[in-house]
């Protein structure tokens, strides 16, 4: 077996920090230490944490992808922060696959920094979203490909937290993007 | 012995006072509610609360499982044991109370918030709030008329709904986080804002429950319609 990505667990439950330990024994995943808490530094590879950690958000200034290990019912919202949910009730092989998706290279995708504003082209693309048009038109009125307006359409969604189009033509006329009369 | 015992599984069990199932989960009084279950138990427990009012005990505590613990699943072995009316019997009364008192009280409140607003930003949000409640009713519309009567007839047909069925569920939860990031982060400041906070507090306590209520739907309404399909 090549390289060995180091994992710390936060969670103060021994049997979490246990049962993680259990699972990921003889897989590419070494679990390197269990803490009560989020530790100043680490040079872990990937984090696990159980989010009922007090202060559990103190983990995201680390540049190492992190990951929930839940046992209740979360929030979808807050889950969202995390790059996989592991679930007690996942099976083994459900766990591992799940952590080797947010190692692998290929997983490029990098949260957006707090505060983003909307880019010039994301208003633009976000009005025409609200006057309704399909992604083929903003695609040839722009002159740019449909995968490039969905691209667009997925980070106006992930910097406002906003998903439906119905929401998205609020936000744009409570932002005064557009004209409450344009539409309809 | 070695068979599966779910009842001992999770935490909640038919010989559990019905008061200590409440009070170690608040969020279940919705389902004793829903569920046709009056307050006043007594010191009964849960068998014999269900007992005296007529109600499925394992039914009940199903669904309890289902709202308390995120991950649980229930088996094919225990979905055979599911009272089908019981369970529709909820559900239907789930969607009533969301739309008798839930929904209302949700529009007094969003109409409190919207008050000596601009015009824009009063039909801007009630307009978004409208289309909600529209798709939300339509949704329980569709699940009384093509899901629960093919559950309760002992499943034929439903079959296409169950697509559109999940793919709802999706729009509504996703819906209502819209509304909240709407209210929390793009209506400018107007009134103060102890009236935002109260209809955000709402908002949230409706989601988490409406995704209570989804998540019971699919836990036990898919597999039941499923195994029925493969019966036949």
């Amino acid at each position: 077996m090549s390289e060995k990505t180091g994992v710390i667990v936060i969670s103060s439950s021994d049997i979490l920090c246990g049962g993680l330990m259990t699972v990921l024994a003889r897989t590419e995943f070494a679990v390197d230490e269990c803490l009560p808490s989020v530790p100043a530094d680490t040079d872990a590879g990937l984090i696990l944490v159980d989010p009922t950690v007090a202060g559990y958000s103190g983990v995201f200034s680390f540049d190492v992808p992190v990951v929930a290990v839940i046992h209740a019912v979360y929030d979808e919202e807050s889950l969202s922060q995390f790059a996989a949910v592991l679930n007690i009730y996942d099976t083994r092989q459900a766990i591992i696959r799940k952590l080797r998706k947010v190692v692998s290279p290929s997983n490029g995708t990098s949260p957006i920094a707090d505060g983003s504003e909307l880019s010039p082209r994301e208003k633009e693309i976000l009005v025409c979203v609200a006057k309704g048009m399909l992604n083929k038109e903003i695609a040839y009125k722009y002159n740019i490909s449909i995968f490039t307006v969905m691209t667009h359409r997925k980070n106006i969604t992930a910097k406002t937290g906003i998903k439906s189009v119905a929401g998205l033509t609020a936000y744009a006329i409570l932002q005064g993007l557009i004209d409450i009369e344009s539409i309809k | 012995m070695t068979e599966y015992d779910a009842n001992k599984e999770f935490f909640l069990s038919p010989k559990m006072k019905m008061s200590d199932l409440v009070n170690s989960n608040p969020d279940l009084l919705n389902i004793l509610d829903r569920f046709g279950i009056r307050l006043g138990f007594g010191e009964d427990s849960v068998e014999q609360c269900c007992r005296k009012q007529d109600k499925d005990a394992f039914t009940f505590l199903m669904i309890c499982r289902i709202a308390a613990y995120g991950g649980y699943l229930p088996g094919s072995s225990e979905l055979d044991k599911v009272k089908v009316a019981d369970l529709t019997g909820f559900l239907r009364s789930s969607h009533d109370s969301y739309q008798d008192a839930w929904l209302p009280e949700l529009e007094s409140k969003i109409d409190v918030v919207l008050s000596g607003r601009p015009d824009a930003q009063k039909k801007v949000i009630s307009e978004f709030f409208v289309k909600f409640k529209d798709e939300l009713h339509k949704h329980f519309e569709m699940e009384e008329k093509k899901i629960f009567p093919s559950l309760d007839a002992i499943g034929k047909k439903g079959k296409g709904a169950r697509r559109i069925f999940k793919e709802e569920h999706d729009n509504i939860g996703e819906k209502i986080q819209d509304l909240i990031n709407l209210l929390l982060k793009y209506l400018p400041y107007g009134n103060p804002d102890t009236c935002v906070t109260v209809l955000l507090t709402h908002l949230f306590f409706l989601k988490k429950d409406l995704a209570t209520h989804s998540r019971i739907e699919d836990c036990l309404i898919l597999p039941l319609l499923k195994g029925w399909e493969s019966h036949e």
